[in-house]
């Protein structure tokens, strides 16, 4: 027996706002987050933009004495997954502690070692901050959404690169279709807005310029990006039961391994987990009304992510439109997965195709309807969201509009 | 790869030694990846490149790509080193 699976709240932070309200204005105005790094002196790297949360206060949503434990990684994790929350209403009022649990991307706080590193090797520092190791691990920020939330049940987080917050949602949405849990929060923060690790991938070579346009036949590389999404996923019958606000219903989530390279993408791979994902959901490719692709606007990648959709949609795919809001937030690694997921939610509830921003000339071998430019509005029943990371772990969820 | 150029024949030297390719098989016109050299092996081996020779090889540059030969690697390695030598000189 198992259950449907409600989504109850959603929660962001990205380039184009910090909270969910920001994030659609911006998804449906068009908005390009992206500009000159400011939180980082970017004077002696050739790449100088990226997707930064602008204007979050950090004290604004954390205590002073808080603050020192709680890398801006988890910061986001933690606002993002408290504005999920408080959208689902009193979600957690009645259920067992043990039947609650939460799941988010790992993410290294990369900001603790920069920081403690730099003090250590550069300045002759004793000792690096007493806080580098906690701030730093992986699962400080499932760790601190439990605590911040008040959550006792099965928690953990989930690395697998780029697909990290996919993973997450989608473990969380099998958890609670499988009767274990009756609500999970899920989702993912990162912020890789390092000296360092900007250094690190401008030496990867795969960093865009001056500007990020998937798709497009001139598109030259990704742009860095930061943030955090986060779902409450919840028990269909207990949600309807208590009146929750349904966004959408998680309906599907498919999964693969390339084994092949630990960059370069595989496209029967990526197929195989967007067909898994539809199998899972048990809808026909024609059902599927949106794509929000992985698209990062590598040349590589966005070649083999449109060659698995065809090889998945065939000819439907000529009226299947698929867009990349990477080209507006950036790529948020270990956080796109969530983001791009609320993203997809949105586009449902509200019925408009994000677009693909930065987009100026078609590539012959990006033979898609990318919704260049300009959103646009499009009754969609069922859409999915893709995740390809990098050593190809894949992860694609499926989810339908939410009729009542 | 032939060449009465010294500069050119310890590039191609160095390249065969990183990459574990017989020089004999680097000929101008063979594209990298036809050598076994992934996208990946090749950001590496520019990265050693730059390190050995003390060069800066230029993301946007001829060698950002995916059907990068034998020839252009060696011959934009050989032009920033000339480009090096006639600044210092």
């Amino acid at each position: 027996m198992t259950s449907r699976v409600a989504i109850t709240g959603l929660g962001s932070l990205s380039a184009l706002g910090n909270d969910v309200s920001a994030h659609l204005a911006g998804l449906r105005a068009g908005t390009v987050g992206i500009g000159e790094t400011r939180s980082i002196d970017v004077s002696s790297m050739k790449t100088k933009i990226s997707a930064e949360v602008r204007g979050f206060v950090p004290e604004e949503h954390f205590e002073p004495r808080q603050l020192g434990l709680v890398d801006r990684t988890s910061q986001f994790a933690v606002v993002a997954a408290r504005q999920a929350l408080a959208d689902a209403g009193p979600a957690l009022e009645g259920v067992a502690r043990h039947r609650v649990g939460a799941i988010f991307a790992a993410s290294v706080g990369f900001h603790a070692v920069d920081d403690s590193y730099r003090k250590l090797y550069a300045e002759g520092a004793a000792r690096p901050h007493p806080f580098t190791v906690p701030r730093a691990m992986p699962s400080g920020q499932v760790s601190h959404v439990t605590m911040d939330l008040g959550i006792h049940g099965p928690s953990f987080s989930i690395a697998s690169a780029c697909s990290s917050a996919a993973h997450s949602i989608g473990t969380a949405f099998h958890m609670v279709r499988a009767g274990m849990l009756d609500v999970a929060v899920a989702g993912g923060g990162e912020s890789q807005l390092t000296y360092g690790m900007l250094k690190s991938w401008e030496a990867l070579r795969v960093l865009a310029p001056e500007a990020c346009r998937p798709f497009s036949k001139d598109r030259a590389g990704l742009v860095i990006g930061e943030g955090a999404g986060a779902v409450v996923l919840e028990n269909m019958d207990r949600a309807i039961a208590r009146g929750a606000t349904i966004h959408a219903e998680l309906v599907g989530f498919g999964m693969s391994a390339d084994g092949m390279d630990i960059t370069a993408p595989d496209m029967a791979s990526a197929a195989a987990s967007m067909r898994f994902a539809l199998e899972d959901a048990g809808l026909a490719p024609e059902a599927i009304g949106y794509v929000s692709a992985h698209g990062t606007a590598t040349v590589l990648n966005d070649r083999t992510e449109a060659g698995a959709l065809r090889l998945v949609f065939g000819d439907h795919l000529a009226r299947l439109p698929v867009s990349s809001s990477k080209s507006q937030y950036g790529h948020t690694m270990n956080a796109s997965g969530a983001l791009d997921f609320v993203t997809t939610v949105l586009a449902l509830r509200e019925g408009f195709l994000p677009p693909t921003m930065g987009f100026r000339e078609a590539d012959p071998d990006c033979d898609l309807d990318c919704v260049p430019n300009a959103s646009r509005p499009a009754a969609i029943e069922a859409a999915i969201s893709s995740s390809f990371a990098f050593g190809g772990l894949n992860a694609v969820l499926a989810v339908k509009r939410y009729g009542g | 790869m032939h060449t009465d150029d010294p500069a050119v024949a310890e590039i191609v030297t160095f390249i065969s030694g990183e990459v574990g390719v017989d020089e004999s098989l680097l000929t101008p016109d063979t594209p990298v990846a036809e050598l076994g050299i992934s996208s990946l092996d090749l950001i590496e081996t520019i990265f050693k490149l730059e390190s050995r020779f003390g060069i800066e090889i230029p993301n946007d540059g001829p060698l950002n790509g995916n059907d990068v030969t034998v020839g252009t690697l060696v011959g934009h390695v050989a032009e920033l080193l000339a480009a090096q030598k006639a600044k210092s000189a």
